[in-house]
Order: C-alpha cells, then structure tokens, then sequence
C-alpha cells in the first residue's frame, strides 16, 4: 500500500477544480420495480408454486376448450355407449347415461371454477368495502357493524344456505354464488377492518386527511389497496375451500341440479356406481383435488413473496 | 497481552439483492485499544452499523455476505468462529446496546430478571449472587430505587430506564467490548444527555472498551478518545478526537461538523448542508465516494479513489487527495476554514 | 423579527386538548395561546409527551380542541361551514416526522404529490396536472425522472421533499411541520431545512415548526415557544431563546444540546435533568415542571405561574424568573 502511494502518477489536469455539485438530484441508478414486479421475483422462485399457477392457467384453459376437443357435448344421452371405460372415442369414458365424460368434467370445471371464483370475489369486495367503511369510521358504526357480523357468524352457514335455497329455489348457479357471497363476506369484512384500523394510523392517510380527501377517497384508494397485499394470500386460499363447498353442496343435493354438471354433481352421481365404474368417480375427485391442491400451494407461495420480512 | 483488544482488518461484506450486490462495507479496518472509547460516524447505509453486526456474528451468515478480511477479538479470528463459541462470546465478552431498547427487551419478563439471565447464561453462579450481581450493576448505572424497578415490566418503564436497563444488561457480564448503535438517538434531549453522562462515567468506572455509533458529531464530541468517519463503505478519516474535531482534513468530516449548528455562535443565513446524497452501494463510483458531493472534487477524484494518507499526527489518516503528498506540495494543505481557489 | 404588527394569520386562544384515558384524563394540550403571523416560522419545541404534535393536528382540524378558540384569519376553525371546511384544508397542509409512512407505498411520486390536485380538480387536463407536478417536483429539487418512482425507491430526505411537494400542491400559506428533519442524517437535514427557508422566501409561507430538538430550529424560527406537559414556559424571538433564555426548562433543553467540539464541551456548564418527564395524567398542583426544576421552590409547588411578559415579545411562566 504504502509503495503504491508514492508510485502514483499524475496526469497534469488532475488537480484541477469539478463544478460545484448541483443541488436538484440526480436521476435514481436502479432499475425501476414495482411492488408486484418484486413480488413476481420472489414467487418466480418457488417451484412448486410456480408450477401449481402453471396447473392453474392449464386447467382454466381446458375448461374452456375441453369441451370443444371432441364432437360430444354434455346433455345428449347415448344409451348405445352407456358406462363405457375411458377409450380412444370417449376419452375419459362415458356415464350412465351414456354421456361422454371428458366433456363433462370440463363442462363441470367451468361451473365449479366460475362459482368459486365468483363466490370468492363477490363477498370479497362487499367485505372489503363494509370493513373499510367500518374500520375508518370507527365509534358506533363500528361497534354495530361488528356486533351484527359476531351475530351472523354465530349461525351455521348451512341453516343459511338451507333457507336461501328455499328463497331462491335452489339448483342455479346464480343461486349458489349469492348464498356463498352471503355468508362469505363476513370473514372479508372482519379481516380488513383489521388492517384498516392498523393503516389509518399511518401518516400517509392522514395527508390524505389534511389534503381534503373524502371518506370514500381514503377507503377506496388509500386503505383497501394497502390492505389487498395481505389480503390476497387469504382470497387465494379460500378458492379452494369454496370448491369444496360447492362440490359438498351439490353432493347433499343443494347444488346445482342436473344435468348441469359440476364437480360436485359429477362426483354424486358417480358415487353411486363407485364400485363397478370407479373411473366415473374418480376422474371428478382428482380434479377437485388438484384444484385445491395447486390454488392452495399458489396461496402460499404468495404469503411468503407477501411477506416483508423475508423480503431483500 | 496486545493493547489492542479488537482488530478489524480489510473487511469487505456484500449482500446480495435481486438488484444487485450491495457493496456495504468496502474495505474498513479499524482497531479498538483496551478501556478506550472509539467512535465510528457516518450517515444511514454507510455501513457503520453492518460493520460492527458483522464482527459480532449477527448478520446471516449464510447468505456469504462476508467476502473478505478479518476480524480479530482478542487475537481470536471471530469471523471464522463456529455460531457455538459466538454465542459464548456475545453478551459475555462482546455485548451491545441497540437505538431500540423497546423491541430489544421482552414485554413479559421483569427487567430484573432478564439481567440476572444473562448474567447466569455466562457464569455458574446461584441465582442469589446473579440478583446481587444486578443490582450492584444496576446501582452502577444510578438507575433509581434498583430494587424497585427490576420487578418492573419493560413498558412499566420511560425510555431513559428502559435505555439504562439495556446498557446494564450489556456491562453485568464486564464485557472487554461494548457496541452502541446509536444509544442516545430515541431518546428525547433531557433523556439523551442523562446517558452520554452515564456512559461518560462508566468509562471510569469499568474496564470495558466503548465503540459508539452515531450519525450525530455532537454525540461523540464530549466522548470519544478516537474516531472514525465512514461514508458509503469506507472509512474516510480517522484520528484522535482532538485532531479530528480541530483539523480535520477530509471534506466529508468538515461537512458532518458544519451540519451540526453552534449554539454558541451567532446564526448564519443559511444551515450548512453536504448537497445531494451518498451514492448507491450497488454501483459505487470508481473514483472518490464523496466527489459528487465535495466542494474541492478535482479531475482526480472521480477518476481513482483515493488511498488512506497517514497525515502528520501519529493515527491521523484521511482518504482524500487534497491530503496527498503531492497536492499538497503544490497546492499547500487545505484546511476546513477553505483557502484560495486552484487554477 | 417578530412582525407583531397585523392581523395574525393563525391564532390559538386558551386551547385546550384532552383525551379521555385509563385512569384519568390526559391534558395534552392544557391552555395554549399562541400567534403565527404570515410569512412568519414559529417553532414550537418540548419533548416527547407535551402535546406539541398534538397542538398540530389541533391547528389541522384533525382532533377537536376541548377548549378554547383556533382563529384562522379571524374565524373560528371549528365553526366553519363545509365550504369554508375545504377552503381550508388547501390553505393548512402538513410536512410529517416519518419520511417512510407519510408516502403511499402503492402510489408513485407523481400521484403523491398530486393527490390535493385530484381531490380539488385543481386542474383542466393531464398535460397541466403533469407540468404542475413537474414544477413541484423541480421546487423542491427532485426532477422528471422521479415523477414514475415509487416511494421505497427514494432515501429518506427525498421521500421527505416529495411530502413537501405534496403541501406545496394546494398553494397554502401555513405549513404545519410536525419533527419534519427528526428522522433525516445530519447533512439532509439542513438540506431540508433550507428548503423549507427558500420556499418561505419564495412565497410568503408561515410555518409552524414543531420538534424536539432545539438546535436545528434556530436557522429557520422567527420566534420559538417552548413547551412543557402541555403548556408553553416560554416564548420569544428566537436568537432570545438561544443567547438570554430565562426558563429554566429552556436552558436545560439548551444545555443538553451536544456541540461537535470536545473544547468548548468540556468547558461548558451542562445542566443535566434528573429524572423524566412525568406523565400527563393526573398533574400534579403547582408548575408542571416543578418535579425536575433544580431552583424549584415551596411556591412552585403550589401554584402554577402564568406566562409573563418580562421583556418585550419575550413571555416565560416561572416564579423565579425577573
């Protein structure tokens, strides 16, 4: 070190004067991120999550042009093929009444996946907004509103879904995602309130305060966006759960009714005649097992991409 | 038996981001002498801070952010020691006390006792001697009614006591070595000049060496017996407390005391401020760290960085050119009150 | 530099602010009075505790006073009608202590500092909205490239200029900063706190400055008011405080200041403070300082002084001051 020192050498207009550094800031050297771009990065990371979204997107995909991949279509009965073996025709076989299984399971799919998205999203929102409305506010607003969730929450839900089923007439689909959304958005409700009563307190909200901003501004662009990133872990993992609420339904005979077929139904129907035709039986429960499996795993790959600490 | 209790040489660690790597530490070697008090002083990501958590084993480990150097405890390598003897050493021989002592405390135990356990987790002794052990400690550090106050629960206490009851914890085991980061900068200002007089007492009365980390000039004036200044990684002046607050050599020391207003002095127009900001550690600049900020930044100094310049006083070393032998023999020295522009 | 002279801009009769909490009720803010005339800083200085954030967010029409009169212009801002309500909020805006919450961090700087703008349609097309951001932003000394950022990107005195930018946004003519260079590295705070200067200089903004240290308020307060467990002890032109204070909280404060000199240090008389501040529940009878006051008497004990005038535009609530 030493030698090295004397050793440098100079160029002659090494000593002279730099302007004076400017005030303004200079342009930020990083490569620009986003909160989600982050989050992507760390969830890109984790290979079985990353492989269950990729499950995900496949199977959202099949239950889409599935049906359209051979020339059968759900309801037309075929008693010259009945109960037949998954085979080059039928490729997943046929039932009971000679329909081919391929199409209905996919034909179900759609059903089952569009109600439990639907059924998961609905009362999300309405929790959101009533949790938001009710964590902000607070006083007797949120004393009421939590008091009246305490009081639903104390029902079963199934006595619910009875009733609403009686209401409504059960068997659509309409039906079933109104009466998920109807129980479901407590949960929603109480778990952003939660958060919001946590965020409010932050600085930024009460700029939003001093700057004017109505209540509706704060709770529709300040808190729930902040509370979505916590959120969406719990609205991932309750996919799966409505999945099986709807196929659980539509086994006790309050789902959807035939011969619209669901997973659910699917799996009825195919419970039956589990002995001599199991493939009937089982082609169904794989795939709601998968479901449930992959969205659960995409949840949990999401709480840890989520969490802060395990962040860079 | 050295004189020097711990010896940091070429440290070099990086953590690594999907970004990039953070070079936060660039190249620091520092020493601390047995009963001195040492201060290091630099800004928020200069690495001070990364610095004495790498020498004391707190950073993971497994993320290899260590890349390069030394750190020698007692002659000892604690760099390359297994977590086990680590663990025998933190707290007991090595302790620190946190800018937080709120979070660093546990909510459901009596302070108490969480000072008699640190104390019992080093010495096998009889929980009567490590009771009696605490309060002498705790009467060393005047908290008032001891006996009282170590039945206490941490949120039963203001931040002073909660502040005093950390730095107990830290000195029960009379460590050779005590890291404060940033002891005093939680605290309200009554509060704070209560603890730098405490800690200025125990220099006398303990045998332990202080290394005090502050971003405040003002902390370390009245304390330290040497001193170290980093910015982005590097050390960039160090020298004894009196030659460093009364000639220093580098811009960067000379901005740190121009920040800190005078009291005693009547008031200028303007604060004095260092403009812009410390460079990102992912890409620091080839040449001088500082050179974008520095009034006196030549051609030079953005070019190469500048090596560290033992200046005249035994210790005194600066990393900056305008201290280089040859600058000097040219331009004469350059002095924190500034002189004739170059041309 | 006091400009005693004109209707003030902001005016605080007697206010008082109280919370109701277990075991009693928590006087933060215990009967002040205060003046901030335009173009004026007044920094308002106590430690953690002695409702001096509080007295903010009071001025802010964030937390109903229990008392007493917030005069703005002359009216009463508790007795606004919704109107003159949101005429308000763009005339008072806030600078916050922590430069890490005070931003959104879903929002990129250009929607921060636009936000009052979009909430008052302050502007006719988004080719204005984006010059205006622009032009906060250079105010303030960031640039373009930072208007598409988002706040974890920027360091802490950066996200504290673009919160400035964000007051800057409703033209107002007070700012309250509550502890706005607390939290910054030495060096960045006096970068912002002379932007804080240049902006009043460029467009007549007072300030109501509110920190706990005395030693960065001196360059930017016309006048200081010093506070203790919800009441101001003293209050003066701000070169009064530093070279003639008379309180003796004042001076304690002072001296408790560290200079970066290790001379001057070991040569200055330090009056540390015993013990901590007590808590505002429950105060006790007499001068709320009286429990850590070194000259305190029987007469401090028992009643509490009022504020005084003991030379011109210098107040002070001691018994023992002349």
């Amino acid at each position: 070190m030493e030698n090295d020192r004397s050793a440098v050498s100079f160029r002659p207009d090494d000593f002279e004067r730099l302007p004076p550094p400017s005030a303004v800031d200079a342009a930020i050297v990083r490569q620009q991120t986003t909160y989600w771009k982050d989050v992507w990065r760390t969830f890109r990371k984790n290979r079985t999550a990353l492989i269950s979204l990729l499950v995900i997107t496949l199977l959202i995909l099949m239950v889409i042009f599935g049906p359209m991949l051979n020339e059968f279509d759900y309801r037309t009965n075929d008693y010259s093929a009945i109960n037949q073996p998954p085979n080059a025709v039928h490729w997943f076989g046929t039932d009971n009444m000679g329909r081919d299984i391929w199409t209905r399971v996919w034909e179900g799919g759609r059903i089952s996946l569009l109600i439990a998205v639907l059924a998961t999203l609905i009362p999300e929102v309405i929790g959101m907004l009533i949790g938001g409305v009710s964590g902000y506010f607070g006083g007797w607003l949120d004393t009421l509103i939590m008091r009246l969730i305490d009081v639903l929450m104390g029902i079963p839900s199934l006595i619910y879904m009875i009733l609403l089923m009686l209401v409504f007439g059960s068997g659509s689909v309409m039906t079933l995602i109104i009466a998920i959304s109807l129980t479901g958005w407590m949960g929603a409700a109480r778990a952003t309130r939660g958060l919001v009563l946590q965020i409010k307190a932050r600085d930024f909200v009460t700029a939003s305060e001093t700057l004017g901003a109505p209540a509706w501004w704060i709770i529709v662009k300040r808190l729930i966006p902040n509370t979505l990133g916590i959120r969406v872990v719990g609205i991932t993992m309750s996919i799966p759960s409505v999945i099986f609420y709807e196929a659980f339904l539509s086994y006790i005979g309050l789902g959807v009714t035939p011969p619209t077929p669901s997973w659910g139904q699917l799996i009825k129907a195919a419970g039956e005649n589990f002995r001599y035709y199991p493939y009937q039986f089982i082609i169904p429960c794989v795939m709601v097992g998968i479901t449930m499996l992959c969205f659960n795993l995409v949840g949990d790959g999401l709480r840890d991409a989520l969490d802060p600490k395990l962040r860079g | 038996m050295s004189d020097i209790i711990l010896d940091v040489k070429h440290l070099v660690v990086t953590f690594d981001t999907y970004q990039g790597s953070v070079q936060a530490v660039r190249d620091v070697s520092f020493h601390v002498n047995r009963k001195e008090t040492v201060g290091i002083v630099g800004e928020s990501g200069c690495g001070k801070s990364v610095t004495i958590r790498t020498v004391m084993g707190l950073n993971p480990r497994s993320s290899g952010s260590v890349r390069g150097g030394q750190a020698l405890f007692d002659g000892q390598d604690v760099l390359q020691l297994p977590e086990k003897e680590i663990r025998k050493l933190l707290g007991n021989r090595m302790s620190m006390i946190f800018q937080d002592p709120f979070t660093f405390l546990n909510p459901t135990m009596q302070v108490g006792r969480q000072i008699t356990e640190t104390y019992l987790r080093h010495h096998a002794v009889s929980r009567r001697e490590a009771e009696e052990k605490a309060l002498s400690i705790l009467r060393l550090i005047s908290l008032p009614n001891p006996e009282q106050n170590m039945k206490r629960y941490p949120h039963q206490l203001s931040g002073g006591m909660r502040q005093r009851i950390m730095i107990a914890m830290a000195l029960i085991c009379e460590p050779a070595v005590l890291f404060a980061d940033e002891p005093t900068t939680a605290l309200d200002v009554t509060i704070q000049a209560q603890i730098i007089d405490l800690m200025n007492s125990l220099k006398e009365k303990t045998e332990t060496a202080i290394v005090l980390i502050t971003h405040d000039m003002g902390v370390v004036a009245n304390m330290v017996d040497r001193l170290y200044v980093m910015y982005a990684g590097k050390i960039v002046e160090q020298g004894d407390a009196d030659a460093m607050f009364h000639r220093p050599r580098h811009p960067y020391t000379w901005g740190l005391l121009d920040s800190v207003p005078r009291l005693d002095e009547r008031t200028k127009e303007e604060l004095h401020s260092i403009p812009g900001m410390p460079p990102d550690l992912i890409a620091p600049p080839e040449g001088c760290p500082f050179a974008a900020r520095c009034r006196y930044a030549m051609n030079l100094c953005v070019r190469r960085a500048p090596d560290t310049i033992p200046l005249r006083e035994e210790g005194h070393a600066a990393a900056c050119w305008l201290c280089h032998p040859e600058y000097v023999r040219q331009y004469g020295e350059t002095t924190r009150e500034g002189r004739p522009n170059v041309k | 530099m006091s400009n005693e002279h004109g209707a003030p801009l902001l005016e605080l009769k007697d206010v008082k602010t109280f919370f109701r909490v277990p075991g009693g009720l928590l006087k933060a803010v215990n009967g002040v009075s205060l003046t901030i005339h335009q173009g004026e800083t007044v920094g308002l200085v106590g430690e953690s505790g002695c409702g001096k954030s509080t007295l903010g967010k009071t001025v802010l029409r964030l937390i109903p006073p229990a008392g007493g009169q917030v005069l703005f212009d002359g009216r009463d801002i508790w007795q606004f009608s919704r109107a003159e309500r949101k005429a308000y909020t763009r005339q008072v805006q806030m600078i916050f202590q922590d430069p890490y919450a005070c931003l959104d961090p879903l929002s990129v700087i250009g929607d921060t500092v636009a936000e009052g703008m979009d909430i008052h349609r302050m502007h006719a097309s988004r080719e204005e909205r984006g010059r205006e951001i622009l032009r906060l932003l250079n105010d303030v000394g960031l640039n373009a490239s930072h208007a598409n950022r988002f706040p974890h990107e920027f360091s802490g005195g950066q996200r504290q200029r673009v919160g400035i930018a964000r007051a800057l946004s409703m033209r107002p003519r007070l700012i309250v900063c509550d502890e706005p260079i607390s939290a910054l590295d030495v060096s960045i705070q006096a970068q912002v706190v002379n932007l804080l200067k240049r902006l009043q200089r460029e467009m007549g903004l007072a300030y109501l400055f509110i920190t706990h240290d005395l030693s960065m308020v001196r360059q930017i307060s016309d006048r200081i008011a010093v506070m203790y467990l919800g009441n101001i002890v003293e209050i003066a032109d701000s070169e009064d405080i530093y070279l003639s204070s008379r309180h003796p909280y004042t001076r304690a404060l002072l001296s408790a200041i560290p200079i970066a000199d290790p001379t001057v240090e070991k040569k200055r008389e330090r009056i540390v403070l015993s013990g901590d501040v007590p808590s505002p529940v429950n105060l006790p009878q007499g001068c709320a300082f009286a429990g850590r006051c070194p000259q305190a008497c029987a007469r401090c004990r028992q009643t509490a002084p009022a504020l005084r005038e003991i030379a011109p535009g210098h107040r002070i609530a001691c018994h023992l001051a002349q």
